[in-house]
């Protein structure tokens, strides 16, 4: 095979390195800035500054508005606790994805299989389904309409619905969108936000989102518009909002809650590994969870899989552990917490390796308790109405 | 950090995994990304990598990185004459190589490129992908098979069945 090894050098023999070893350096420096809770910018003062999103809470109907404070907090002098191990009797058995077409279905108000959708007026989304080219509303009726979205966002393009199914938003490269299902497109002003690895979170009552590139990280407020700058650490990989309006927000090995502007809670994620991709619930967070500690023997635990902590405690609720044999599920994003439906259940997607047809799944903690919910093709990035499922 | 070791390492390993990302993706930019987000991985990691191998973790994460790509990606369009001349001296060449990897399933490609551009051995190769080292042997017969009926002009280059 020399010859075929001499034409593979030969057809890439012009290609030189463009210096990735300096921007590697770079980007590894942020990322070990986030962390330790720095902002980059700022961290000459040696502040460690904690992102403030407020939300308006809804209590017994009536709105109570917290005002913004964005400004950087004190530094939280309180130690960092670590997450226990995973006790073992919480470890359930391993699950194949692969298997998922003969789980029992459970009917949460989302078609089954969205590619029998038929063509119609969709009054009630509860999904929306994107592949980069097409944008398609789907309603909990079988219907599903086309989506027009702004021009020039691109492939990358996110598209998301609010928790309540009654507003959008789309952030691609022409920049940051949002409109009411039943309004126009507005551009979301004032902000850089755009579609460098962009990312959408829904405050739970709608009343706004947060909006984030590879950069920089905006709370906007609906239906006025007004942008706050958030000085979000640059290094936390993916944040959620809980339903009382805290952030939680993974960075390599350590998991970082803020309430209303001050860090509330910081946990080494220790013996946990890799949490990523939280999704908050009350008193309860799922993860994906990547085995990352490859260097020692392989034990029980030592796979990758879904994991359910507790909030106050960070005691593993459940552990659901997945074929990791090729490092796809979590790795490749593949298997992704989506929302809490109540203390003991949470919804997640899949793509179960080899299939053209991803998955949202509902997961019970403690019993172990899997339920398929829809499918639709892979080609399909799917946004849940996550305050509609099982509603 | 050891930043002076890293760069050491990256220096030298960077245009081999780039050219390696390349023949995977057949898109440069798309190489490029991999190669990057490899990169700061490693360098993340350089205290546990750097008496081992380094090369191979990044080249690990290249190739799975690019799974989940792979699944999404659009057809990516063949290159002009003018991209093709910048990544080889011989255009012909790259246009080939090019068009046969693209007849082969991502697996398939994934072992052509590992076994006979970055020369690893069939255990090396299996560990990157996460598969037994029977995967890789009938992968790649399977690969080279498509190639031999599937790319005939790639045979001309070469000078005979592969």
């Amino acid at each position: 095979m020399t010859e075929l090894h001499d034409l593979l050098h030969r057809a890439t023999d012009r290609i030189d390195g463009p210096d990735l070893a300096a921007r590697a350096l770079t980007g590894a420096r942020r990322r070990r800035a986030r962390n330790r809770g720095v902002v980059a910018a700022v961290a000459a003062a040696a502040a460690v500054v904690a992102v403030v999103v407020s939300v308006e809470l809804t209590t017994g109907g009536a709105r109570v508005d917290q005002p913004p404070v964005l400004s950087p907090s004190p530094s939280p002098t309180q130690g960092v606790a670590t997450a226990p191990a995973i006790d073992p009797s919480r470890i359930q058995p391993v699950w194949d994805p692969r298997t998922v077409e003969g789980l029992p279905v459970t009917d949460l108000g989302v078609p089954r299989v969205m590619e029998s959708l038929v063509p119609g007026v969709v009054t009630r989304p509860v999904a929306v389904l994107d592949d980069g080219e097409r944008a398609r509303l789907v309603g909990g009726d079988e219907v599903m309409a086309e989506l027009p979205l702004p021009d020039g966002l691109g492939d990358r393009r996110i598209v998301s619905l609010s928790p309540d199914g009654t507003q959008l938003a789309a952030v691609g490269i022409s920049g940051f969108f949002w409109r009411t299902l039943d309004g126009d497109w507005e551009q979301v002003r004032h902000t850089r936000v755009s579609g460098e690895a962009p990312q959408v979170t829904w405050l739970p009552d709608g009343s706004g989102l947060i909006g984030r590139d590879w950069n920089s990280a905006v709370r906007v407020d609906l239906p006025s518009g007004d942008v706050e700058e958030l000085p979000f650490p640059l290094d936390v990989g993916q944040f959620a909002v809980g339903p009382e309006g805290a952030v939680v927000a993974t960075v390599p090995r350590q998991v970082i809650e803020w309430h209303e502007g001050r860090e509330g809670a910081r946990w080494a994620t220790g013996p946990l590994d890799g949490l990523v991709l939280p999704a908050v619930g009350t008193n309860e967070i799922a993860f994906a969870r990547a085995n990352v500690l490859f260097d020692d023997e392989r034990g029980v635990a030592d796979r990758d899989g879904l994991i359910a902590v507790d909030r106050e405690t960070f005691e593993t609720r459940g552990y659901l552990p997945v074929p990791d044999d090729h490092d796809y599920y979590v790795h490749a994003e593949e298997l992704r917490p989506v929302a809490w439906l109540d203390d003991d259940t949470v919804a997640f997607t899949v793509l179960p390796e080899g299939s053209p047809k991803e998955y949202l799944v509902t997961w019970n903690v403690e019993t172990g308790a899997l339920s398929r919910i829809s499918c639709w093709e892979k080609s399909f990035s799917a946004v849940f109405a996550t305050g509609l499922l099982g509603s | 950090m050891d930043e002076q070791g890293f760069t050491a390492w990256a220096v030298g390993a960077e245009r081999r995994l780039l050219r390696s990302a390349y023949l995977l993706t057949g898109d440069l930019h798309r190489a490029e990304d991999l190669v990057q987000e490899a990169l700061v991985k490693v360098a993340l990691r350089w205290a546990r990598l750097h008496d081992g191998n380094p090369t191979a973790y990044a080249r690990t994460i290249i190739v799975r990185d690019n799974i989940s790509w792979w699944r999404r990606r659009r057809d990516v369009p063949m290159p002009t004459p003018r991209e093709l001349a910048a990544v080889s001296s011989d255009a012909e060449a790259a246009l080939v190589v090019r068009r046969s990897l693209d007849r082969l399933t991502p697996k398939q490609r994934a072992v052509v490129v590992l076994r006979h551009f970055d020369d690893l051995s069939e255990h090396d190769t299996a560990a990157v992908l996460g598969v037994s080292v029977g995967t890789v042997k009938s992968q790649n017969a399977a690969a080279l098979a498509r190639l031999r009926h599937g790319a005939p002009e790639l045979l001309d280059l070469i000078g005979g069945p592969p």
